[in-house]
């Protein structure tokens, strides 16, 4: 017997979230704009103007990650590396062949995780057939279980992965330090800066 | 061709099985080693800063890696007592069960049982990887934050030692204002005509009182 907890541990929906690379690391992300400044908000030892600060600096920061993985590594990274792989690394294997593009290929994926009836349904309602390749469409069509492509899944994943370290672990820290400050002031948790006075107007003449 | 067969292993590797794990720890370690990079980088800051805080930002994501390691490996592992009561049978269609009932075995039946023994390892893997999501997700939002506020401060001042101030501020000596004795006050009764002070005090002087 499966237990009400097992089925909702195996819901499809939280089992692609585990599954993928983008789905989790942004979930990370923004539990962490969660927890730090919580964290930080919630510790007595600091000074009350110091933790708004911090607290809103490291919001800052998470959500400047979070746009950039958004931004940076789906578009880029995870195209990118079904591209690259399509068209160069893996060129002659035929499971990247089936697929046209990596839209394709996750549009696969999702009819795939259904059953054959609802699958076979859904194909001839939305008329998707012409989507996919012909053997792609036999395959979804009469297979209970259908392939799952782990070599597809995996080279997008490690696009994913790269895309995910470049972009949290480089990108972010480098273009947040040149937002953070200037929204820090906007909100008005930082002084603005003071004028240069290095530029003296010579006044004796 | 070796570097295509490596990257396929892996590439192969992680489409069956991508723990909710790597990612975040692959993140983290390279995340420890640039971020306080580029902050010893920023010219900008003051040498004492820039140190204080790239050995904090270090420090996190040091404490960051075993901890989401742990933290998924602990709930994944709790996969096996939740799984322990899913057999064959749950995933074996009526219809199949009937027959089996009846001591029919054909192809049908078994493929049925095969396709149910699939999905037994199936579950417990996903019930396993969808737990280590939940343990890296309460270590993003709760373990290593609470353990970074916790264990931070104290690392961070051992490592670099406040500064002793020596320019103490030198003690001033209490000022005492210097006032003159109060004259001696004698009681000449009820004789108002009479001056207070004693004789010795009295009439002008050159130079103050003496």
């Amino acid at each position: 017997m499966i237990s009400p907890l097992v089925k909702a541990l195996t819901n499809p929906t939280l089992t692609t979230l585990s599954q993928n690379t983008n789905a989790s690391v942004a979930t990370e992300t923004v539990l962490k704009s969660i927890g730090r400044p919580g964290f930080i908000l919630i510790d007595n030892d600091i000074d009350p103007d110091t933790k708004k600060y911090a607290a809103a600096k490291e919001f800052l920061y998470q959500a400047t990650c979070l746009v950039v993985y958004a931004l940076l590594v789906v578009p880029l990274f995870k195209r990118g590396a079904f591209k690259l792989a399509k068209n160069k690394i893996f060129k002659n294997d035929p499971d990247f062949q089936k697929f046209r593009s990596l839209k394709n290929y996750e549009s696969y994926r999702k009819y795939a995780a259904k059953r054959l009836k609802d699958r076979k349904l859904l194909l001839q309602q939305h008329k998707l057939q012409d989507k996919f390749t012909p053997e792609i469409e036999q395959e979804l069509i009469t297979e209970e279980k259908p392939k799952k492509y782990d070599l597809v899944k995996g080279t997008i994943e490690l696009g994913s992965l790269t895309g995910s370290v470049l972009g949290l672990a480089i990108l972010a820290p480098q273009l947040s330090h040149a937002v953070i400050h200037p929204a820090l002031r906007f909100i008005g948790l930082e002084k603005p800066k003071k004028p240069d006075n290095s530029q003296h107007v010579n006044t004796k003449g | 061709m070796a570097l295509a067969d490596k990257l396929r292993k892996i590439c192969l590797s992680l489409g069956k099985n991508n723990k909710p794990t790597y990612a975040v720890i692959a993140i983290a370690s390279v995340k420890g080693i640039c971020r306080p990079m580029f902050t010893m980088m920023d010219k900008t800051e003051k040498p004492e800063t820039k140190k204080y805080t790239a050995l904090r930002e270090g420090l996190t994501e040091i404490i960051a890696i075993p901890v989401y390691w742990a933290s998924g490996e602990l709930a994944g592992s709790c996969s096996k007592f939740l799984t322990r009561n899913i057999k064959k049978e749950d995933f074996i269609p009526q219809k199949i069960k009937a027959l089996m009932k009846d001591g029919i075995k054909n192809e049908h039946v078994e493929n049925a049982i095969k396709d149910a023994a699939e999905s037994v390892v199936e579950t417990k893997n996903k019930v396993t990887n969808n737990l280590r999501l939940a343990g890296v997700c309460t270590a993003a939002l709760l373990i290593i934050p609470a353990v970074c506020s916790a264990a931070i401060k104290p690392v961070v001042h051992k490592i670099i030692k406040p500064q002793q101030t020596n320019d103490k501020k030198p003690v001033m000596p209490e000022k005492r204002l210097q006032i003159a004795a109060r004259p001696k006050m004698i009681n000449f009764g009820a004789n108002i005509y009479k001056s207070n002070y004693n004789k010795s005090q009295t009439g002008f002087r050159i130079g103050g009182l003496l």
